[in-house]
């Protein structure tokens, strides 16, 4: 049978057992029928010769049975035969085969729903035409000392680039310009971005509306336009295209909308506006001024060959400045990799704990499998004796595993997807908004090849140590109850292996915690339960109309009966961010923190003068300008002496220091040390308000009263002008948003560390039970001959302390070394804290110890007679 | 005359087998033949076992095998070594000669 009809039967044989199992009964049918002939020949009838030989050959059907047992060359076929064996199994055992399946789909599913994520923010392509040629362009400037500081080109050297280089076919400097007021019956804050003509080209932007911002509106004196966001345009203009062409009031002046960006381009920026050079002077001159520069390679330029030629086209440093031993050399970073390089961190730990959760599940269900496997040597035995090779042997043992990955990874998979926005709004990775994380085919196709690997990885060492066993060893022991499949050195080392996986896995977790507990039990140096902080601007931007407000706001808060004090700060505890600037006193020159209140802010937050008096109203309308100094400022200007009545020159103006006041930790909780401040009535500036920077509010309620946050907006509405209430919270609500990235990171490590927990516990359970299983014979025998049961529970569990503490021993270790990988999230804990350290053995030994007991108390049950009867 | 039971025999059928099939492609039932009448009957193979161990042979690719047509027409699948086989027949057939000379110096002894 060659050719075509042998190719069709050899393709149905892949799939049907009736194709080779019709071939070899055709061949015993022939050796049948040949064999009847001979006997025939030798002179018996037809009849009598066909009996003769049937009675010799025997039974044809198990013939082709034993003989489809070897061959079974069908590889599909023997694929579908063994899952249907796989699956009988897992229905005859639905103990095992659940146990097995929910440890591999947590594990499956986390790494799925993670990876999920990852794929969301960092790898999916970035939505521009070749991002890779998209660079973001740094000037790494020497300092003393030998070390460089990248800081951001200036609009001079940019300038420079662009008159004598042409690496790039487009280069755009941008910098942002913060929230100003953009005016209506419903004034908002709107937050803007200054660009130049080549930024959005640069993109690959075109306008959803309208048209892009061009280099003629750089122009000095050209007419004042933006294009805003999708969004906005959504929101305020209601997607009509009547609103280009509109003019409105943004910031205080006349500015026309020329166009709208796309949705998919940079989402969280409102309003974009020409960057125009002339009102840029800082930016046009300094390094490092606050302004970004992005390029855009011409295709073919490499990385090397563009950081070589701007180096060469840098101006020279402005005449005058020192002359540093290096010369500042052009650093170009693909945007991409900038992207990757700030989650770095995190995806790391996301993927060492995932890792780590997969292999305590491999771990596991491989120990299940081998103490399973003992139930299988007359199986194996069976199937050895009729001539199944170990090769398809490993393979029926691989593909049963392969069946168990495969339904614990359709229910991982199933419950990430169940579970993945819960996660996301706790993961502390930016996702954008416009292309949500999601179980997408590649994601898909990801956790399948995770499956198929997990199935190898866990099926591997039982596979091969079940197949192992000659045929006459395994005949020779099937009667009994315990097999070799896995020995009691074996059972202990995967004890050992999962604890540590476990113990590394929890030092992540603990030392987050410690961290956590840290940053939030840090003193602050004021008590932020005491106030509420209340975000209000005017929409007028007017530096008079600023000044009267604030002050009448806070006298109509104080005439409230819950309110025990009332204050405002330019910038709120707790947020972060302020002015830096140096003052002067005695000829000594200091850099602080300049902070600028209303009255009533010290008493708000709970703070008294340590020295002299707290600003009062009266500080307001007086002509010396009076002002308030922080603990270390006053150690600063005036070393051992008391400052009270000093004066200070600070913007200029001469103030007379009337108090001193504690050094509090201003920024977010943990963020910074305390800084020199120094505080003074509030002088509203042009510029600031121009930006939509007013005050915050600090009102604090006497003890028992409440203060409803629609009161405080009402008030705030009542005063007069048209303000813009932002946001009302309370001082625990600044806390908790102040410390919610390190929280999310906490809880998320938290949860996989538990997660690795759990699944080794359940691993400590499994192997001590199969121990105690496997010796009942021995425990019998010790009992008879008089052991006590809490004798026999003290050597069953001792079995299992050893393995245990090694495990945490190596993963006290591992930690050691691995734990570097989250430093960056840590507060004030070392990756080795040794007290963290210390706990985490501490607690997974008890787990481990409690885990082992459980079963090893059942060995105290066991009858001495009947577990000797049973052999 | 004792039948040899073949589950003993593991080896050593492999190894005839290949002996048989030196002298040229032959069917399962010839090989059987041969067997018994080389061994002059004091060796007889059960169908159950020569058959799984042609299949196991074929799979460690020692034997290829090709169905075609006996001298009195009828469809038999013929085996014949392979170069794989030849060098295992050379290979047994060595260490089968070094364990009878141990044993046959033995018995003498």
């Amino acid at each position: 049978m060659t050719g075509l009809r042998g190719i069709v039967a050899r393709v149905r044989g892949l799939w049907r057992r009736d194709g080779i199992a019709a071939e070899i009964r055709e061949e015993i049918d022939f050796h049948l029928a040949a064999r009847a002939d001979d006997y025939a020949r030798s002179g018996l009838s037809a009849d009598e010769a066909r009996r003769k030989a049937r009675a010799r050959v025997g039974d044809v059907a198990i013939h082709v049975d034993r003989g489809y047992e070897v061959r079974g060359a069908g590889v599909m076929e023997t694929m579908v035969q063994d899952i249907r064996h796989g699956l009988r199994l897992f229905r005859r055992q639905p103990v095992f085969a659940g146990i097995a399946i929910l440890t591999l789909a947590l594990g499956i599913g986390a790494a799925t729903a993670i990876f999920s994520i990852v794929e969301a923010a960092l790898l999916r392509p970035l939505p521009y035409p070749q991002p890779e040629q998209i660079v973001d362009v740094e000037v790494a400037m020497p300092q003393r000392g030998g070390e460089f500081v990248n800081l951001g080109p200036s609009l001079d050297d940019a300038a420079a680039w662009r008159r004598s280089t042409d690496v790039f076919s487009h280069l755009a400097a941008s910098r942002g310009a913060g929230e100003s007021v953009l005016d209506g019956p419903e004034p908002i804050r709107l937050d803007s971005f200054l660009v130049t003509s080549e930024f959005m080209p640069l993109y690959g932007v075109t306008p959803e509306l309208g048209r892009l911002l061009v280099s003629a509106d750089e122009e000095p004196g050209a007419p004042a336009v933006a294009m805003i966001s999708h969004a906005v345009w959504q929101s305020r203009f209601g997607g009509q295209a009547s609103a280009v062409g509109t003019t409105i009031r943004y910031g205080g002046e006349p500015v026309t909308i020329v166009g709208v960006t796309p949705s998919w381009f940079r989402a969280d920026t409102d309003l974009w506006r020409p960057l125009i050079a002339a009102t840029q002077q800082t930016f046009k001159v300094m390094r490092g001024s606050g302004g970004g520069t992005t390029a855009r390679l011409r295709s073919g330029v490499t990385l090397e060959d563009a950081q070589r030629v701007l180096t060469t086209a840098l101006p020279a440093l402005p005449a005058g400045s020192q002359a540093p031993a290096a010369s500042p050399r052009v650093v170009l970073t693909q945007e991409l990799e900038q992207r990757l390089a700030r989650y770095r961190p995190m995806i790391e730990t996301l993927a060492g704990s995932v890792a780590l959760i997969l292999l305590i599940a491999c771990v596991n269900v491989a120990g299940l499998l081998l103490a399973r496997g003992a139930t299988r040597q007359g199986e194996v035995a069976v199937r050895t004796s009729l001539g199944a090779s170990r090769r398809r042997l490993i393979r029926q043992f691989l593909t049963e595993s392969l069946v168990l990955s495969t339904i614990g990874g359709t229910v991982g998979i199933l419950l990430a997807w169940l579970t993945l926005q819960t996660l996301l709004a706790n993961i502390p990775l930016a996702v954008p908004a416009d292309a949500p994380a999601g179980i997408n085919g590649f994601v898909l196709i990801a956790s399948l090849v995770l499956t198929m690997v997990t199935g190898t990885l866990f099926g591997l060492v039982p596979a091969l140590r079940l197949s192992r066993d000659s045929l006459g060893s395994a005949l020779a022991r099937s009667g009994r109850q315990h097999g070799v499949a896995l020995t009691r050195r074996g059972g202990q080392s995967l004890i050992t292996v999962e604890v540590a996986l476990a113990v590394v896995m929890l030092a992540g977790a603990g030392l987050m915690i410690r961290s956590f507990s840290r940053l939030v039990s840090h003193d602050l140096g004021f008590d932020p339960q005491r106030f509420v902080a209340l975000d209000v601007i005017p929409a007028e931007p007017l530096p008079a109309v600023y000044a009267e407000y604030y002050q009448a706001l806070v006298r109509q808060l104080r005439a409230l009966p819950a309110v025990a004090a009332a204050g405002a700060i330019d910038v709120a505890p707790l947020v972060g961010g302020g002015s830096y600037t140096s003052a002067t006193a005695d000829g000594r020159s200091v850099s602080i923190i300049m902070r600028q209140i209303i009255p009533g802010y010290f008493e708000a937050i709970g703070l008294s003068a340590t020295t002299g008096r707290l600003p009062a109203d009266s500080d307001l309308a007086s002509a010396e300008k009076t002002i308030v100094l922080s603990a270390s400022a006053a150690a600063r200007f005036f070393p051992g002496a008391s400052p009270i009545g000093r004066q200070l020159v600070l913007m200029k103006v001469p103030r007379t220091v009337v108090g001193v006041v504690p050094d509090v930790r201003h920024g977010p909780p943990g963020a910074q040390r305390s800084e020199p401040n120094v505080y003074f009535p509030y002088e509203p500036d042009p510029t600031r308000i121009a930006r939509g920077r007013g005050l915050t509010v600090l009102v604090a309620t006497r003890p028992g009263a409440t203060l409803p946050a629609a009161d405080l907006r009402r008030v705030a509405a009542s005063i007069g002008p048209r303000v813009i209430v932002d946001q009302v919270r309370s001082g625990a609500e600044l806390f908790s948003a102040g410390v919610s990235l390190p929280r999310r990171r906490t809880i998320l490590l938290s949860i996989l560390g538990g997660f690795g927990l759990l699944l080794s516990i359940v691993g400590v359970v499994g192997m001590t039970s199969y121990a105690v299983a496997r010796r009942t014979r021995e425990i019998g025998v010790r009992m008879a001959f008089g052991a006590r049961a809490d004798q026999v529970v003290r050597a069953m569990l001792l079995d299992s302390v050893w393995p245990i503490a090694i495990g945490v021993g190596i993963g006290v270790g591992g930690a050691w070394l691995s734990t570097g990988v989250i430093k960056s999230f840590l507060y004030e804990t070392t990756p080795t804290d040794p007290v963290t350290l210390a706990a985490v053995a501490v607690a997974l030994a008890l787990a481990g110890v409690v885990a082992a007991w459980i079963p090893a108390r059942r060995a105290a049950r066991i009858d001495p007679v009947s577990a000797l009867r049973a052999e | 005359m004792p039948r040899t039971n073949s589950d003993q025999l593991h080896g050593t059928l492999d190894m005839l087998v290949l002996k048989i099939l030196d002298d040229g492609p032959l069917h399962g039932y010839a090989i059987a033949l041969r067997l018994e009448r080389l061994s002059d009957d004091v060796l007889s193979v059960e169908e159950g076992s020569l058959y799984p161990a042609l299949y196991r042979m074929e799979e460690r690719g020692w034997l290829g095998s090709e169905w075609a047509l006996t001298d009195t027409g009828r469809r038999a699948r013929f085996y014949k070594l392979t170069r794989a086989g030849r060098a295992q027949l050379a290979a047994e057939s060595k260490s089968w000669e070094r364990l009878t000379a141990a044993v046959q110096s033995v018995m003498k002894a």
